[in-house]
Parts: C-alpha cells; structure tokens; sequence
C-alpha cells in the first residue's frame, strides 16, 4: 500500500492538505515511508488488536434543524443538504436524531444557554452558575475513557479546539467562560487546557524538546528532566505542612501536573521511533490566519495522533461555544453567534445554512483522512468512534432536545454505521455515551443523566 | 475553649431569619422572585433558606441595595409600607455588619499570570519572552486575569513552565567558544517584484507601490534577525514608509528617516521555523506631484538595497545574565562561587531569602550535572518550575490560627515586597525592594511610603495602565472587537491598537502627575496619534507619537466617556448599544453590576432583529415597557441613551446611521435628567453617585491588589480607604492607602486553619 519514497516538502503539504487527498496522505509525508518511523512507534496497531480510537468534535451555536437532519430512516435515508459534503463516506457514519441533553436546559438557572449547552456536552451534568469562582459541572467522557486506558498511550487524551480560552470572567448570562471555552473535563471542577496551535500540538506529541537534538542529547535531557522534577516535587510536599486549606488544594494540582509530566517522559523513553522522523510534516507556528486551513492542521494533528497511538482518546471544539467568528471565505461576514439569532430572517438563515455546510466540509476532512489511514483490520476510520455535533439543537430557539449527531467510523466493528438512526425524543444522549464507554472498556452502567444504554448504533 | 467562644459569637451573628424579613419578603417580593421563573435569577425563597442555615451570599447586599434605592418593588407594583420596609432595610443592614466583624478571607496562592511570568522572567535572566505566544490565555476572577481564585496549574500547563524554562536556561547561559550568528546576504538577483517595482544594478527600485519578495533559507528552526537597506527619494509632506511581512503577516512598519538616497539600516528580530520564510517589502506612501515647482519635492520613491538573514542567534556567551552574576560573584567554576551563584538565584526567584537547608538542595540538585555551567543549568531551570517561583506563597501561621487574639498575621517584609511589586509592576521585586524587604524598612509605614512613590515614579508602573485599567474598564479585548468592516472599513486593528493606548497613556498621566480622579470623567484632553485624531476628526496631529491634545472646550469634557476604546468595546459590531454602555457606566464606574436577565430573555443579544423602520430608543422604550425589563433597564438605557452622540466606533455624530438625528437625553429613575455625555459626566461627578464613583475605583484597584473578590468582610476596610481617598483622591493616594491597609499586610488564616486548631486543643 505503500506509495514510493516521495517527500512533499512542508508548504506543499500545507497547501495541499485537504483538497480531497489522494490516499495514504501520511505515507507520502514521511521520508521512506512510515517504516522509517521504526516498528516500535506502531506497536499498537500491529499488536494482537487494533486499539479502538475515539474523539468527539464539537460543533458551537446549534445547527438550522430544517436543513440539517435526514429525511427517511434506516440505510435508504436522504442526506440532508446541510450534510451533503459527507455524501462520498455515507457508508462510514450514521446519523442520531431524537437524542437530548436535559442537564443543558436552565432547570431554573435562567440565561446561559450555550455556557450550559457546553459544559453539559460531554459530561452530562448541569453546570454550577457562576462566573468564575466555583467552577463545577462534571467529569467529562472522554476523561473517563482516558482514566482507563489513557496509561497505555504517550497521552492519556488530547484536547484541541481553533479559539482560546475568552479573556472575561464572565462569558454568557453569568456563567464563567470556562464553560464556554472547554468540554472536556478532568475533574468536575478543572477542565482540560485545550490546544489551539497545530505546531504546539506537534511538538507535544513528538518533539517535548527541541526539534534538533541528537538522541543522547534527548536522554540526557530526559534523565535531567527527571531530578528537576523530582526535587520541585518533593518541595511541593514539604510546603503543604506549611499552608491553609486552599493554598494546599492548589499544591495538590500542581503535585498532580507534575505526576503526568513525568508519566509522558517516561513514555518517551520508551519510544523508540525518531522525531526527526517527522520533521517535514510540521506546522508552521502559530494559528493559521485562514480557518478552514486551521481546522485542517487540527485535523491532521488528531489524525497522526490517533495513527501513531500517541493516544486514543480526544476531543476537539471547532469553536467556542458562542463563538461569533466569522466566515469571510464563504462570503458570511457576520458572526456566527448572531447570526444564529436570525429570527426567521432569511438571508441570515442560509447564512447560518452556509456554515453549517462548511463544518460538515470539516468533518468530511477527518474522517477522509482517518479512512485513509490503512490499518489491520480495515482502516483507521473503522477503528475509532468519532462523535460529532451540539448541544444547542437549533442556534435560534436554544433548545436541546433532538440534537444534531454524527456518529462515525465502525469502532472496530462494534457500530453499524451508514443508517439515519431516530430515537424517541428526549432519549438522554448521556446514554449514548454509557455505549461508548463500554465500548473502549469501561465497565459502567451510567453517565451524567442516562437511564440505559443506547441500542441500534 | 476560646474557640468554643468564638463559635458562639458566630452563632449569634450569624442567626436565622427574623419573622419580619419572612413576612416582608413574602408580602411583597415572593410574586416575582420565586421558582424556576424567579426574576433577575434571584428565588428568594431559596435565599432564606440559605439565611437560615448561616449563609449570606452576595444577592443578599443586591436585596438591599434595590431596596435602598427604592427600586424594588417596582415604582408600578403595591408598595410595603414605609416602616416595614426600613425595618426590613436596617436588618439586612445587621446581617451585613454581623458578617464584616469576621475576618477577611486570605488570597489563595496566586500562580503568576502570563504577563507577570514573563516580566519576571526577564528581570530575572534578562531573557524575553513574548507573553501571548508563550502561555495560554489566564483564567479571569472577579475581572481580572491575577485572582488567586482561579489561576490553577494543570498538567499542559507544568509542560510548557518545563519547556519554557529549558528555552530560558538555554538563552541566559551560553557557552565560552559557541558559534556565534551566521549572515546571508539576498540581493536584486534573488528578488521577485510585483506593482510598480523594477530591478536597478543589485537593487530595485519602487517607482510607485509595489512589492519585492524574497525567499529565505532558514537552517534551522530559532530566533533571526532579517536587517535590510533601504533609501528613498523623499517628497511631500512625510517620509517614505515601507512595511516588512513574513508569509502575509506584517513584522515591521518602518520609515526612512533620511535625505535623498541616503542608505538606512533596518532590523527586525523574528522567530522563524527551518525550512523556507517567504519575506516582502512593500513600499505604502507613494507620492507624485509632478506639477510641484520644487523638481525634489514631485515624487516620493524608495529603493531596497538587500535583505540580510542573521541567525539563528546564540546570545554569544558572556550574556547579560552572565556578566551581571559574574560580576557580583565571579565565574562559578569554583564550588564557593557556584554556591554564591544558587543562593542568589534562590532568592531572586522565589523572592524571598533562603531557609536553612534549601540551598544544599539545590547545590545538591545542581552536582548531579558535571561542568559549572550545566550545573548553574539545571539549578536554574529547577528553580523556574519551582512552586516558589511559580505561585505567590503566603505561608499559614497555625500558632496566629489556634490564638485567640488574632486571625490574622502580619506579613513578611518579603512578602509585602512581592505584593508591592506585583501590584505596582506586574514584576518582581527588584534589588532595592528586597532590600528595604531584609532591613526591614518595609515594616515601617514610612519605609513602605518611599518605596511606593520610587515605584510609581518607575516606567515599570505603566504595568498599572496596562494590566489594571484595561481590566476595570473592560477594554483588554478590544483586539478582538472589530466592527463590521461593510459599516466601519476605516477601523483595522491598528487603529484599535492606537485607542487601546490613548487611554493607557491617559491613565498614565493621571498616575505619573497626581491629578484628581475625576479628571477621568471630565478632562477636556486626550492622547491622539494622527491615525486616532483623523479618526475622531481632530486637526493638527501629524505621525504616530502619541501627544497630549485638547480635544473639547474645558465645559464639554468628558474624559474616559469619549475614548474610542470604550465607546467602542461597549458596542455592537453594527451599530451603538445603549444597554452595553449603560451597564458599563455602572458596572465599571459604579460597581454596580446589574443582575442577568429573567429567564426567557437571552443575555444581551448581539444585535437581536432590530426592525430596520424603529430607532433604538423606540425599540428600547418598548422594551422597557415590560415591568420585567423596567427596573434594571431604566437606569441602564438612560446612561447608555446618553451616550447616543458617539457612534458605535467612537466618533462624535449628529445623526445615526440611517439619518435621523441623535436624541441623547436619557432619564434617570430619581428623575434627573442626563444631557448627553455631559450630562452623565454631571451626574457622576456630584453628590451620593459621585462617592459611588469613588469607592467603585477604590473597589476595583483594591481587588486587583489583594488577587481576589472582595465580600462584605472588606467592607469597613474599604470605607476607610475610601475616606482617606476622597480627601486627596488621585490615583496615588489610592495606591498608598490601599497598600496602608489590613487589608494589604496581613494574612488571614483560612477558616480550615481554625478548624486544625480547634482539633488539637
């Protein structure tokens, strides 16, 4: 399967990326192949069984329902215009209808509802209000997932989003942006720093260290890296006889950071594979001035992430919820949050219907290039579950009933994709994720507000 | 038994709530504030409950405070009678003194922000760092970005303070004998032209706009310097300018200062990645005049002589970080010096002296390395990641804790000296400050005085402007606040940029010569460059160097309330928002943050379907005709409608965008009337709002100081301070009294630390 040994040079990667790429994109990246990368690096997939992979992607401000859901049920249903763009991979992911995040509604905390919508995503639980203080809501999915078999991978899971975190302590109604700004959570009150920087994400996954360094060089790095640690580590510990309640809650998080930090050097050392390796695959620095270009980068970055089980589990927020960022390459200068309010005004709403179709374009681009990816058993595509869409149903009445859902790829052969799959409304999408769960081997029976398992996916 | 005391009192301070409270709240409030649907978010029923149990939370003093104003009930519901309602109000009133009696909460250990991280990293290794590609943007508490309540660490956090600080060793420390920067050359044979630009010998020549690009090998991936020669032929009224851009992004704006031809060098330093940076100059102020009778004054050229590639760059070594240590304790190849060296580092980096033992450890830590360098390495990296270095620790006195006397602890002559310093700079303490910390100068009222005035005089003090009052005045991302370019092309982010720095440096003014507070509400002056004062219509401002310029006749000033910057962060992206102004006015400079909106209404819609025949006022008047809607939102349109006379990106106008003519009376629920923008200066600047306005400045700077919210507990505290600032109220004032105050040199002990000490008794 392995195309020659030709090298695009970076640019001509970053030019080309996207633009329907012929098959194993990857391949054709890496000097002499992926072999070069070294066995060790793939381990994983050429292990007894493929690792199942999932991700969830997060789409903000709701979708236009009329155009954006199914008509007919089952294999023979009508893709929608807004889903048009995912027409050449119809067979690789189906369609929820009827699922609903009912910890999202305000249950009598008044406005707020894309904070909510967002915290509420992948955790299922109902956000404290608050705008700053106190954050709470709830462990999220993904981080459940990446409790259980975060440890046999680089990174426990990987969290990517296009937009920073808001610089204002208050995002929406009075909830803190932090619940705007994240959807995967660590604990119910920290959420996971995301990663807006294709390069950062690279050099996370690769590099931790200076690209040109020789490999004793990388050791010695490695070795000091772990008496710094040690030493900050055990200081952290002498300080806590010294400090009052909260203080010492925050030398509990640091302790705990610097834990993980030496958990991925640890990994490190055992890998065997050469960054160098990848050296004409990575990003330029910084954040992309063109979005869709951006998307794209991020898209790579899970799809070489997932490739190379530098970890299998990660989420990725296309925007913040609210976002209002506009989309000047497909003629919307308007932002998106407001035109989501459109209020029955037409010319808004095929705006809202544009964008809509550009993020199912985003979509298409990951999963194209995990089908791409040619593994054991099928391709890389058939052994991830890949979980996108809001939990804003409709961006301009801000219910969360009947979500828009994609469910993708065949999670290694325990989905049944290709259907438009319609629940009984107010199915809790929680369940969904009960599903799921057991499916990466987590034994449990419940999440945020399910009351079963979600059957027929 | 003490503590068995002291739980008492708490008890009784902290009591349920009164029958008459129940019934009033009952009688008159319970129609509108309870259940799912409770209006401005606030089911009372809920609330007594939680006064019930001991709890006072902050919509308590909101309850109050309408009641007060007497804007609850609404001016259209029943009203409770007069004495039951001040009955009422002098009970809330108790509950609020009973709770101020506590002791304040102490600030939890503040991780340093990304703005104070850098600034310290560069005071201390003279390595610069730029803060917004560096570290991710910083969690906001109480409005700004230093609240020790919500600046945690995580762990992608901790993996950039590792890198970061391998970045930073590797810069301050190079080693004897490294190569130093290489130099590449690109001259005319290398360039591609596009526009008005041709090749003259190895140079081109730029005969009118036009763009050279040049593609550049970089070996490896680090830190550049691309230096290119220009000249011009100057012409017309400025000289000729050119704009540098690496792949389409500008990296340098730059003017040939110099007569004809004659060659000028010009430096950018730049990060570029290994592989191919495709540079372009383009030449942006062309000028012809061929009629003009002077032949030197009919046409503006530039020429570009060569471009130079110098990098990647190695401090070449001794760096300045170096030299300075070197200086004070020779060069570490000795195990004295090398402990000389730690020792000094400890103490500039967790900004404190050390204790005994910690600098064995690290010199133990250190001789894991071999070679003094490697070992001043890994020292100093250790450090950089250190908790010490990281948060501001302010240890818990457990004896303070367990005695009955007192709650609080004075703090440390270090520890005032990192408050002062971050407080003031954004930074870390420098020499002077630490050593007035180890004299003990700064236990001293008068020795504090000194060191804060030497502060202030510091340019480091603009630290003040840029981090606090771009917070207080909700300002901070106006960069990301572009309006809609089909209404406003004129405005891109560099005219942002300039209203972003007209108010800081007005800011700074009032800092640097002690001018009364209230100029910020009326000063007749601004701060232009000529891009700001085109943009506002003012003549006679020429270049980019911003200038002290009178902008109204002294009558018509109106200070902050006519900055771009504000007029236009507070609007939509296509037109004003009288709300959004009017909730500035009073959440900024009243501190008077209106509750949410009830359910069913969303937030403060982007630009919710304005009916395009309606103007503003008429669909707000609607609006307000909700009694919903009325109480919180006649105050809030009225300061906003006031302010009509501005459009949505800061400029005076007459009419609004569909040629009706600006209506800026707005009228306030006492039934004052608000004449336009003087009209809101007037109001604020007198009687019981004005003190509002006073103790709102002393509010918000005393929150930024201390790196938290402040609860009713601070409140005696701050009615201090704020007598003490109305008498000379300058901003410097302010600074002394609130670094004079409890507030600022003590340290609570958190309520936990009692819970210990009522254990082990």
């Amino acid at each position: 399967m392995r195309k020659s040994g030709r090298q695009l040079d970076r640019r001509t990667m970053l030019r080309g990326m996207g633009t329907a790429m012929s098959l194993p994109w990857l391949e054709a990246m890496v000097p002499g192949g992926l072999s070069k990368i070294g066995s060790s690096a793939l381990a994983a997939s050429t292990a007894a069984t493929t690792p199942l992979r999932t991700a969830f992607v997060f789409i903000p401000n709701g979708v236009d329902p009329e155009v954006w859901h199914p008509t007919g049920d089952g294999r023979d249903y009508e893709l929608s215009s807004s889903l048009a763009p995912l027409a050449p991979l119809r067979e690789k992911f189906s369609v929820l209808s009827g699922l609903a995040h009912h910890n999202a509604k305000a249950l009598g905390d008044g406005p707020g509802d894309h904070a909510r919508s967002a915290a509420c995503f992948l955790t299922g639980a109902h956000p404290y209000k608050t705008a700053g203080r106190d954050i709470e809501v709830g462990v999220s999915v993904d981080q459940l997932a990446a409790d259980a078999i975060g440890g046999r991978t680089h990174l426990p899971s990987l969290e990517l989003g296009c937009e920073p975190a808001l610089q204002s302590g208050n995002c929406d109604s009075g909830y803190s942006c932090a619940y705007s700004a994240n959807i995967s959570w660590r604990t119910s009150r920290q959420p996971n720093l995301k990663e807006i920087r294709p390069r950062e994400v690279f050099e996370r996954l690769f590099g931790f260290g200076p690209a040109e360094e020789s490999e004793r060089a990388r050791a010695r790095r490695m070795r000091t890296r772990r008496s710094i640690l040690d030493f900050v580590r055990s200081d952290a510990r002498r300080l806590d006889a010294t400090l009052g309640v909260e203080d010492r809650h925050r030398m509990d998080e640091y302790r705990e950071s610097v834990r993980a930090v030496e958990r991925r050097i640890e990994m490190i050392e055992r890998a065997t594979f050469d960054p160098e390796a990848f050296h004409s695959i990575r990003p330029v620095k910084g954040v992309p001035t063109d979005y869709r270009e951006h998307v794209r980068l991020m898209n790579d970055m899970l799809v070489l992430a997932f490739r190379l089980d530098q970890t299998r589990v990660a989420s990725f927020m296309l925007a913040n919820e609210g976002s209002n960022r506009k989309f000047p390459s497909i003629g919307v200068s308007e932002g998106h949050h407001h035109l989501s309010h459109h209020k029955g005004d037409l010319a808004m709403i095929e705006k809202i219907r544009a964008i809509n179709h550009f993020q199912s374009e985003m979509l298409f681009d990951l999963l194209h290039k995990l089908d791409s990816v040619e593994e054991r058993d099928g391709t890389l595509l058939d052994n991830s579950m890949i979980l996108y869409g809001s939990a804003i149903a409709d961006g301009n009445r801000h219910n969360h009933d009947d979500l828009p859902l994609i469910l993708a790829g065949g999670g290694g052969g325990t989905l049944d994709p290709g259907r438009h799959v319609r629940y009984e409304s107010g199915t809790p999408l929680s369940n969904l994720f009960v599903s799921m769960l057991q499916r990466m081997g987590v034994e449990t029976d419940r999440f945020g507000d399910s009351n079963g398992v979600l059957t027929g996916i | 038994m003490m503590m068995t005391l002291i739980a008492l009192i708490l008890t009784l301070c902290l009591s349920g709530v009164d029958d008459r409270l129940r019934t009033f709240v009952e009688n008159w409030c319970l129609d509108c504030h309870q259940g799912i649907r409770a209006k401005a978010d606030l089911d009372l029923e809920i609330l007594l409950e939680r006064i019930d149990r001991g709890d006072r939370p902050d919509s308590l003093w909101r309850m109050l405070t309408r009641l007060e104003r007497g804007d609850m009930p609404p001016p259209d519901w029943d009203q409770p009678p007069g004495e039951s309602l001040q009955s009422v109000i002098e009970q809330l009133h108790a509950m609020k003194d009973g709770l101020a009696e506590g002791p304040s909460p102490p600030t939890i250990a503040r991780r340093l922000n990304r703005f104070e991280y850098v600034n310290t990293v560069q005071d201390l290794t003279g390595v610069q760092l730029d803060p917004f590609e560096s570290l991710p943007v910083d969690e906001i508490g109480s409005g700004f970005d230093n609240s020790g309540d919500v600046l945690s660490v995580n762990p992608l956090l901790l993996e950039k303070y590792l890198l970061l600080a391998e970045k930073i060793t590797r810069e301050a420390l190079p080693r004897p004998g490294e190569l130093s920067s290489e130099v590449v050359r690109y001259e005319g044979d290398r360039f591609v032209g596009s526009g008005k630009v041709r090749p003259r010998g190895s140079s081109w020549f730029f005969s009118s706009r036009g763009r050279v690009q040049v593609d550049l090998d970089v070996p490896l991936s680090g830190d550049y310097l691309i230096r290119l020669r220009c000249a011009a032929d100057q012409a017309g009224p400025e000289d000729a300018r050119f704009v540098v851009r690496h792949d389409s992004k500008v990296v340098g704006r730059f003017e040939v200062d110099a007569p004809d031809r004659r060659p000028v060098e010009f430096e950018i330093p730049i990060s570029l990645d290994s592989g191919v940076a495709r540079c372009s100059v383009s030449f942006v102020n062309d000028y012809f005049a061929p009629e003009s009778t002077d032949p030197s004054e009919r046409d503006r050229n530039l020429s570009l002589d060569w471009i130079e590639l110098v990098g990647p760059i190695r401090a070449a070594y001794p760096s300045s970080f170096q030299k300075r240590m070197a200086a004070l304790h020779g060069v570490p190849d000795s195990p004295r010096a090398l402990r000389a060296w730690l020792g000094e580092l400890l103490t500039s980096a967790w900004r404190r002296d050390g204790r005994p033992g910690e600098l064995d450890a690290l010199v133990a830590l250190a001789g894991q390395e071999e070679g003094s360098w490697n070992q001043v390495e890994i020292a100093l990296t250790a450090l950089l990641v250190h908790p010490n270095f990281l948060f501001r620790i302010e240890p818990e006195d457990f004896e303070v804790a367990r005695s009955a006397t007192s709650s609080e602890r004075p703090l440390t002559g270090f520890e005032i000296a990192s408050r002062l310093s971050y407080f003031l700079w954004s930074t870390m303490p420098d020499a002077e400050l630490m050593t007035a910390a180890r004299d003990g100068a700064l236990g001293t009222a008068a020795g504090r005085a000194i060191q804060i005035e030497r502060m202030l005089e510091s340019p480091k003090s603009e630290a003040l402007s840029r981090h606090f009052a771009t917070q207080w005045l909700q300002i901070r991302t106006l960069d990301q606040k572009l309006p809609a370019a089909e209404l406003f092309p004129e405005v891109d982010p560099e005219l942002l940029s300039s209203m972003d720095a007209e108010t800081r440096r007005f800011f700074d003014e009032l800092v640097r010569d002690d001018l009364p507070v209230d100029r910020l509400l009326d000063a007749e002056w601004s701060w232009l460059d000529e891009r700001l004062a085109v943009h506002y219509g003012i003549e006679g401002v020429t270049g980019d160097a911003f200038r002290k310029v009178v902008v109204d006749s002294p009558s018509n000033g109106a200070g902050l309330l006519r900055h771009g910057s504000v007029l236009l962060a507070t609007s939509n992206p296509t037109r004003t928002s009288p709300v959004k102004r009017g909730k500035w006015v009073l959440e900024a400079l009243l501190d008077d943050a209106p509750p949410p909106p009830p359910p069913g209404i969303s937030g403060l819609p982007e630009d919710g379907g304005v009916a395009p025949d309606a103007t503003l006022r008429e669909l707000l008047e609607r609006h307000r005709a909700d009694p919903n809607c009325a109480a919180c939102h006649i105050r809030m349109d009225a300061l906003g409608f006031a302010l009509e006379s501005f459009d949505a990106v800061g400029r005076q106008r007459l009419v609004d965008g569909l040629g009706r003519p600006i209506d800026d009376l707005g009228e306030l629920p006492d039934g004052t009337v608000l004449d336009g923008v003087s009209g809101i200066r007037d109001a604020l600047l007198k009687g019981e709002i004005h003190s509002e306005f006073m103790r709102s400045l002393a509010r918000h700077l005393t929150t930024y100081a201390l790196g938290r919210g402040l609860d009713p507990r601070d409140d005696a505290v701050i009615d201090q301070i704020t007598v003490s600032f109305k008498k000379r109220p300058t901003i410097r004032t302010l600074v002394h009294e609130i670094a004079e105050s409890r507030l600022f040199l003590f340290r609570p002990s958190s309520a936990d630390a009692m819970m210990d000490g009522r254990s082990t008794e």
